[in-house]
């Protein structure tokens, strides 16, 4: 898990300021009420959701973790398969030993207070989140798309390049780490509030993709957004 | 060196002095600079050019197009702390200033006028101190742009020249640069680390020259002189372009992310997980993002892509200039180049507004030429106010405008109406009438009742089938209790929901047709009401076989203009304002 690479000191100052009362992975401590749950994952199987159910009822905060739990991400590659056909896919003869429903995140499920984005999530954007959270506040994620911190960062943008991109369209926050990086936004961190899919689409189009192509581009992450739907 | 004591302060005025340097001399000089100072300036990059820190002269282009991000990131940075402070029981905040001594390299005409712009902002009025800071340790060594961007529209705006706001400027004529001195520290620097001698007679015809050559590959143009864009676009506010133009915004901010003339932010502050330390941050932020205009509670002044858009040009060609005496764009073509949508090009814009203004003047030139002026009116809507019974057949309205002037002397007061056609009178004379009438519908058909009273030998029966809500929403209570006693009519009525004092019918209006008794060969129906009763009404007359023909209905549409234009009312190719209201079943077919 991401969080776990904070540095010593991070660390240190992070337990310093919250109590971590049940954490799965990692200790072993449970208890009846949270301040805050952090819930990572999307939803795959029915025996998940009053589980969840509980979580929320306990936790005053409830925020998401990472893409899968705030949009569904890759895991809803599946639902683009027969339930059926994924099992067999993932666990091959074993399959029937296994329930699964349409993949979602944990927000169509519950209501969900906050989301930390990104796969993986970003440490910085984590601390942030967390304390903003103790001292009262809202956290201040962008709610603009990535091309503006791309712009930020100096990056040519890759349409320029010959390439595609799905930045004009997603959540910014990452800094546009992957075209920094030398390659372009696959929309992890789900799209924007009003994201304008139609002249997105038109571009990917002008640049060269197929409509299958586009749509190809947005189910990576996206599957489960209201414009894929 | 006598060549460097050039700033002669003439009346407050610096008049700028131009020298030769070698571009040996000039290699130099970058040189000793980078042994000095952080030196930063246009390097290539994938084919592109961007400003970064320059290592060594040879990393350095100055025969470059133009850079994605312009030169003001050193001066207002993207991301720039302006504040430190401490929490808890020693509250302290430390203002951060940044004082680095920094030499920019190769700034273009376009991009020093957007640094003048800068400092009116930032300098003039309000001083902000971290500006200040950086704009006082930055020297400005520009560069003319000999090979502009396809995109660049700088000449449209006058801006691909600058006069002044930096050190010095080069123009390459060859072997060696033209450099026009336009501050003492230019001067001063210059004369530390540089041969110079003054220009020879050819070497200012090469400097026009080689100007003028760039100039000539500026295609782009504005179709109207520049000084007319601020009224030009205060004209077009409302102008159906503006949807249109922004409808396919990504609301992604790269045009004003580019931009050198743009200058909102945003202030955050980040404590550390201590919850003790913490800075303040100021970010660039941009008035095409979504929630850049949110106020508390979610409210968002410019919410629609639309309004964002034509914000972000009313800026780059009125705004901006109004208040700050320099136009908000400098005609770089950065926006241009960086918006997907290929719409963000204020040039574009600029000369889409002026074609949709001159079309719209064109059309009223047309209009007024086509008729004598005085037949042109504007008629100014009035309202009656009062309306006083004289006799039977006359009465007085007192009219006032709606805008509340007085009319004047010897006004012409015009009374729109009666639109669309009527009852077909002629064809119901010697007819049996049945007319039904729902809640407001018995209005026209009143008129219709009181003419056949006048004229009733005319006509064969008149049977009236009234329904209303509930007894309380009944209509000229005082005509139907008279139309009760009078034997010239047989009245029924009906309300939908009956209340402690009402003895009469309870039911939907279709439950009187039963009670009544008519002769379908010699009977015309007459239908007014709400759209749901025609339905029922009509399929009960059919049911007692009258004719298409002998079925009239008046429709109501939500009528604009009356006059056949606005199209509110139009059914297909029908004009119900024109044609209508008046249908017999048949041709409503
Ligand atoms: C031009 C303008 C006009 C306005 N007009 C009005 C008006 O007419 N009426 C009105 O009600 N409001 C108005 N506001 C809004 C109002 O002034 C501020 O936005 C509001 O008071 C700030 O409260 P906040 O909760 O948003 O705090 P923030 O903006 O989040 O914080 C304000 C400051 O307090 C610090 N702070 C916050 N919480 C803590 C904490 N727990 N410990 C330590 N430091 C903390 C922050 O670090 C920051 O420095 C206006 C704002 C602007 C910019
Ligand atoms: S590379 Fe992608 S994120 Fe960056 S500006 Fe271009 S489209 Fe936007
Ligand atoms: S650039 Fe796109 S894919 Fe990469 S981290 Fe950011 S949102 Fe995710
Ligand atoms: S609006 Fe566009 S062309 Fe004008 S200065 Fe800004 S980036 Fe350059
Ligand atoms: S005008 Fe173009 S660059 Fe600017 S926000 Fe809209 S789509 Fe992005
Ligand atoms: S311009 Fe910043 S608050 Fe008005």
């Amino acid at each position: 898990m991401e969080v776990l690479n904070l540095t010593g000191e991070e660390m240190l100052d992070l337990l310093g300021a919250v109590e971590i009362v049940n954490f799965r992975e990692a200790i072993t401590n449970r208890a009846d009420n949270y301040d805050i749950a952090f819930v990572e994952g999307s939803i795959t199987r029915e025996s998940e959701i009053p589980r969840l159910q509980q979580i929320r009822e306990q936790a005053k905060i409830v925020v998401a973790l990472g893409s899968c739990a705030c949009i569904g991400g890759v895991n809803c590659l599946k639902n683009h398969l027969t339930m059926n056909q994924a099992l067999q896919m993932v666990y091959g003869d074993s399959a029937k030993y296994y329930d699964t429903i349409l993949a979602r995140p944990i927000s169509a499920v519950i209501r969900v207070d906050y989301y930390v984005r990104n796969c993986p999530p970003i440490t910085s954007e984590f601390l942030k989140v967390v304390k903003a959270l103790l001292l009262g506040r809202k956290p201040e994620i962008p709610s603009y798309p990535v091309c503006t911190e791309c712009k930020v960062a100096g990056n040519i943008c890759v349409f320029e390049l010959g390439k595609t991109c799905l930045g004009p369209v997603t959540r910014a926050g990452c800094k546009a780490i992957c075209v920094t990086g030398g390659r372009h936004c696959w929309g992890c961190r789900g799209l924007v509030d009003e994201p304008n899919i139609n002249s997105e689409e038109e571009i990917l189009k002008k640049y060269g993709l197929t409509v299958e192509q586009v749509v190809e581009k947005f189910k990576i992450y996206n599957t489960y957004s209201e414009v894929m739907r | 060196m006598e060549n460097n004591s050039v700033l002669t302060a003439d009346k407050g005025i610096v008049t700028p002095k131009a020298v030769v340097i070698n571009k040996r001399s000039f290699r130099n000089l970058i040189e000793a600079l980078i042994k000095n100072i952080e030196v930063v300036g246009v390097k290539a990059k994938d084919g592109k050019y961007v400003y970064d820190r320059i290592a060594s002269f040879d990393e350095l282009c100055l025969d470059y197009d133009v850079t994605v991000i312009p030169p003001t990131k050193y001066l207002f940075p993207p991301i720039e702390t302006i504040l430190q402070f401490k929490t808890g029981n020693a509250v302290k905040a430390e203002p951060v200033l940044n004082n680095t001594p920094r030499a920019i390299i190769g700034v273009h005409p376009y991009d020093i006028r957007a640094i003048e712009l800068l400092d009116e902002v930032f300098i003039a009025t309000n001083p902000d101190p971290n500006y200040i800071a950086r704009r006082q340790s930055s020297l400005i060594i520009g560069v003319d742009c000999l090979h502009p961007s396809p995109k660049s529209f700088a000449p449209c705006i006058g801006t691909n020249v600058a006069e002044k706001g930096f050190d010095f400027l080069l123009t390459d004529i060859g072997d060696s640069y033209m450099v026009t001195i336009g501050s003492q520290k230019g001067a001063d620097l210059l004369a530390k680390y540089a041969q110079v001698s003054d220009p020879t007679s050819d070497d200012i015809v090469r400097q026009k020259v080689v100007r003028d050559e760039a100039l000539t590959k500026c295609h782009l143009k504005l179709n109207c002189p520049k000084e007319r864009i601020p009224k030009l676009l205060e004209d077009s506010y409302d102008d159906a372009y503006w949807e249109k133009r922004a409808s396919t915004c990504l609301s992604c901010g790269s045009c004003v992310m580019v931009c050198p003339t743009c200058f909102c932010f945003d202030v955050q502050d980040d404590v550390s997980l201590n919850l003790k330390d913490g800075e303040r941050t100021r970010l660039w932020d941009g008035c095409m993002l979504v929630d850049f205009a949110k106020v508390a509670a979610g409210e968002n002044f410019r919410h629609d892509k639309t309004s964002r858009f034509r914000h972000r040009i009313y800026r780059k060609g009125k705004y901006v200039l109004e208040r700050y005496g320099k136009m908000g764009c400098v005609g770089c073509g950065r926006c241009v180049t960086a918006c997907l949508a290929e719409i963000a090009s204020p040039i574009e814009v600029f000369n889409a507004i002026d074609e949709s203004f001159r079309t719209k003047q064109a059309a009223l030139r047309a209009l007024r030429e086509s008729r004598p002026e005085n037949e042109l009116y504007t008629p100014r809507p009035a309202e009656v106010v009062r309306v006083e019974r004289l006799g039977t057949m006359e009465k007085v309205f007192e009219f006032k405008l709606k805008d509340g002037k007085p009319l004047g002397q010897r006004p012409v007061v015009g009374i729109r109406g009666p639109f669309g056609n009527g009852f077909p009178i002629s064809t119901m004379a010697g007819k049996d009438l049945l007319l039904g009438a729902g809640g407001t519908g018995l209005f026209p058909l009143r008129s219709l009742v009181q003419y056949v009273l006048d004229k009733r030998s005319s006509f064969g029966r008149m049977i009236l089938l009234f329904g209303a809500r509930s007894p309380s929403e009944r209509l000229f209570v005082d005509d139907l209790a008279a139309w009760k006693q009078n034997p010239d009519i047989e009245f029924l009525e009906t309300v939908d929901k009956g209340d402690k004092d009402w003895s009469g019918n309870v039911g939907v209006i279709t439950t009187l047709i039963s009670k009544v008794q008519f002769d379908p060969k010699k009977t015309v129906a007459v239908v007014v009401g709400p759209p749901i009763m025609y339905r029922f009404i009509i399929a009960e007359l059919k049911k007692r076989d009258l004719a298409d023909e002998n079925i009239i209905v008046s429709l109501e549409r939500r009528m604009k203009c009356g006059v056949g234009k606005c199209g509110h009312c139009q059914i297909n190719n029908v004009y119900v304002c024109q044609e209508g209201p008046v249908f017999t079943l048949a041709n409503q077919r």
